[in-house]
């Protein structure tokens, strides 16, 4: 029988390393706990508590980038260097704007489980955090599942929504059958290089001449193609999007402004691990797939988001096409081009989570209110928000000094230096789409007149299959159904009734009260969009430094 | 002891996992959907402990049981989602998921 020695005690040291993290779990399970004390109406003092958790969170790993000694953890399996570091620090950074975002936003939704929603969110956090510092495949994959085990819960959590369940319903099915395709090219990579360390499997590659037909060289290529599939769903590449329009729109808006910037965040750093650092020694071989990809995300998400009138389903469909200008990074696949990748993604999150708060903001009860009609205007009725989303979506068009321009800027540059000009073209023929649909939403903020006969009528268009599905439903199951089948009827007629008024006065039916926090957030991410694009040097260092790291 | 090679367990495993994929694609109920789902994890599995074994490596075991914890865990939230829109919709063919479009 074989013998597999394995002896390791963890040091003091492996736990400061992984400091982020634990600050972070100690605060979700404080949360839950804290929950149990506290009354039904005090509990939006649960988001305070998860706050400071990622406050600590977030100092720690400012401190840990400066500081600490950069190592891996337990025996290799958990990186702390500064791309680890500083993709906890955008991760932290969104998980706590979806923090401040979400009290006001969710108890409009008639969420009653705080304490739940709270911890899963921290939860969620974690498990991006964990996939970002991933040095193993086994650490890549735990933190994945931790990561969409959360998320899928948050997305369903609008019970009394038939589409927040959808959403959650559709997102578990189609992920964890990403993650199967994931697995599988994990296990044959394992089967052709005998090694799951992403640092083990780059010396092995380094070390042995690969034949395409014979030997490990097989096995590899399908396991690398299998990990491109799952991870590219993941990140929500053309063609692997169709799930991500519908979990966007269906799920809570606070959980979609934190879920599409922090998977994205934890996803694109793992795949960038794998396979611009890991599988390097076989570049050749992946790089025709992602570049196929990444040119099919780039004009698939552009051309769909140009077709969208609502706009939170408009946003969805831009994150999309933003992951294919970081598949542009991952398919250049230098030292600049991984400091690109983390600068688009630092960039990418101050910049969406804001635009998504706004939406947030105008958001109604019944989830409705956030198309191109309902944006009419807004300069006029609400300037703070109006002028706040102007320049989040300028900054998404990628138009300077904001920071979205930064981003784009860089990763177009590292791509034309790493010999990819014809991919930095089409990003930037792309982005041009992009700006239409981003600035046709400012055009109707500020150049359209909110028109009282248009504005109810797209409102009945939109919700009529919900309340027909709550009345067949109530039908069918005489009555049986429960209280939640019957709180939708109940939510459709309180919409119809605010909408009946909006064709005399639209001025009433904007019902959203911004909470101070919301406000908060807001600022910050209006802050650090405007700053980091116009002194955008400290953050280029940062990611400089982190890649040369990688790439030394 | 006469040892099977490791490509009867690869094309098994192979086997297994087209079945799940097909499984996934081509019925309609969440269930079954979900089931699928687990042969194909299952069928990743046994590709790990065919390798582990022949490569005489810990790594693919340890990868196993992890994926059995996830696969665990999987199961809990993704009956509970499912119970959750059986009770608001009294049907759970994803054919009728169909409120979110665009």
């Amino acid at each position: 029988m074989h013998v597999l020695p394995f002896t390791y005690q963890p040091q003091g040291q492996d736990w400061l390393r992984i400091l982020p993290e634990l600050i972070l779990l100690a605060a979700a399970l404080l949360v839950l706990l804290v929950d149990l004390a506290l009354p039904q109406r005090r509990k939006s003092a649960l988001a305070l508590v998860g706050v400071a958790g990622v406050v600590a969170a977030f100092v720690c790993a400012a401190i840990m980038i400066g500081a600490g000694d950069h190592q891996t953890a337990f025996a290799g399996m958990i990186f702390s260097d500064q791309t680890a570091l500083l993709a906890d620090l955008i991760i932290l950074f969104s998980a706590g704007l979806g923090l401040l975002l979400s009290p006001g936003y969710i108890e409009r939704q008639g969420i009653t489980q705080q304490g739940e929603y709270y911890a899963l969110l921290l939860l969620a956090a974690l498990g991006m955090m964990v996939m970002a510092s991933a040095a193993n495949l086994m650490i890549v994959f735990v933190g994945l599942e931790v990561l969409s085990l959360a998320l899928y819960v948050l997305s369903a959590f609008i019970v009394a929504r038939n589409r927040s369940q959808e959403a959650g319903m559709k997102y578990f099915i189609l992920s964890s059958f990403a993650s199967g395709f994931l697995l599988y090219g994990m296990a044959l990579t394992y089967g052709a290089t005998g090694q799951t360390s992403l640092q083990g499997i780059q010396r092995f590659l380094g070390g042995h001449a690969l034949a395409t037909t014979s030997g490990f060289g097989p096995l590899l290529i399908a396991g690398l193609g299998l990990m491109a599939v799952g991870f590219c769903f993941k990140v929500s590449a053309v063609p692997f999007q169709a799930w991500t329009p519908d979990v966007y729109a269906g799920a809570p808006t606070a959980v979609t402004a934190f879920m599409s910037v922090g998977t994205k965040v934890a996803a694109f750093v793992a795949l960038a691990r794998v396979f611009m650092v890991a599988l390097h020694p076989v570049q050749t071989q992946w790089t025709p797939i992602l570049w196929a990809i990444a040119v099919l995300t780039m004009v698939g998400g552009n051309v769909l988001a140009a077709t969208q009138r609502n706009v939170k389903r408009m946003l969805a469909y831009s994150s999309i096409a933003n992951a294919g200008y970081i598949l542009v990074a991952v398919v250049t696949g230098t030292q600049t081009a991984f400091a690109a990748l983390l600068v688009y993604l630092a960039s990418y999150a101050v910049m969406n989570i804001g635009a998504f708060g706004v939406v947030l903001a105008l958001e109604r009860n019944d989830g409705l209110g956030t198309t191109l009609d309902d944006f009419a205007g807004l300069g006029r009725r609400r300037r703070g928000l109006a002028a706040a989303m102007a320049v989040f979506l300028f900054s998404l068009a990628g138009i300077p000094p904001l920071v979205g321009f930064a981003g784009k800027y860089y990763v177009f540059y590292a791509a034309i230096v790493g010999g990819h000009l014809e991919l930095a073209i089409i990003g930037v023929l792309t982005s041009v789409i992009g700006m239409f649909y981003y600035l046709r939403v400012v055009w109707a903020m500020y150049f359209v007149e909110p028109q009282p006969a248009t504005a109810p009528a797209s409102v009945v268009v939109a919700p009529a299959p919900e309340p027909v599905l709550a009345a067949t439903t109530a039908g069918t199951s005489g009555g049986g159904s429960g209280g939640v089948a019957l709180a939708e009827p109940a939510i459709a007629t309180t919409s119809t009734a605010t909408n009946t008024p909006a064709a005399a006065e639209p001025l009433t039916a904007q019902p959203a009260h911004v909470t101070p926090g919301a406000w908060l957030a807001l600022a910050l991410s209006l802050v650090l969009t405007i700053a980091l694009g116009i002194i955008p040097g400290g953050l280029f260092d940062l990611a400089n430094r982190a890649a040369s790291v990688l790439f030394h | 002891m006469g040892e099977m090679p490791v490509t009867a367990y690869l094309i098994v495993s192979a086997l297994l996992f087209t079945i799940g994929t097909i499984g996934v694609l081509v019925r309609r109920n969440p269930l079954v959907m979900f089931m699928s789902i687990e042969l194909m994890l299952n069928a990743v599995n046994l590709s790990f402990m065919a390798f582990a074994h022949f490569l005489n490596s810990v790594d693919g075991w340890m990868f196993v049981f992890l994926v059995l914890t996830v696969a665990a865990a999987e199961v809990v939230v993704g009956l509970a989602i499912i119970v959750s829109i059986f009770r608001t919709r009294r049907s759970i063919d994803v054919d009728d998921l169909n409120s979110l479009k665009g």
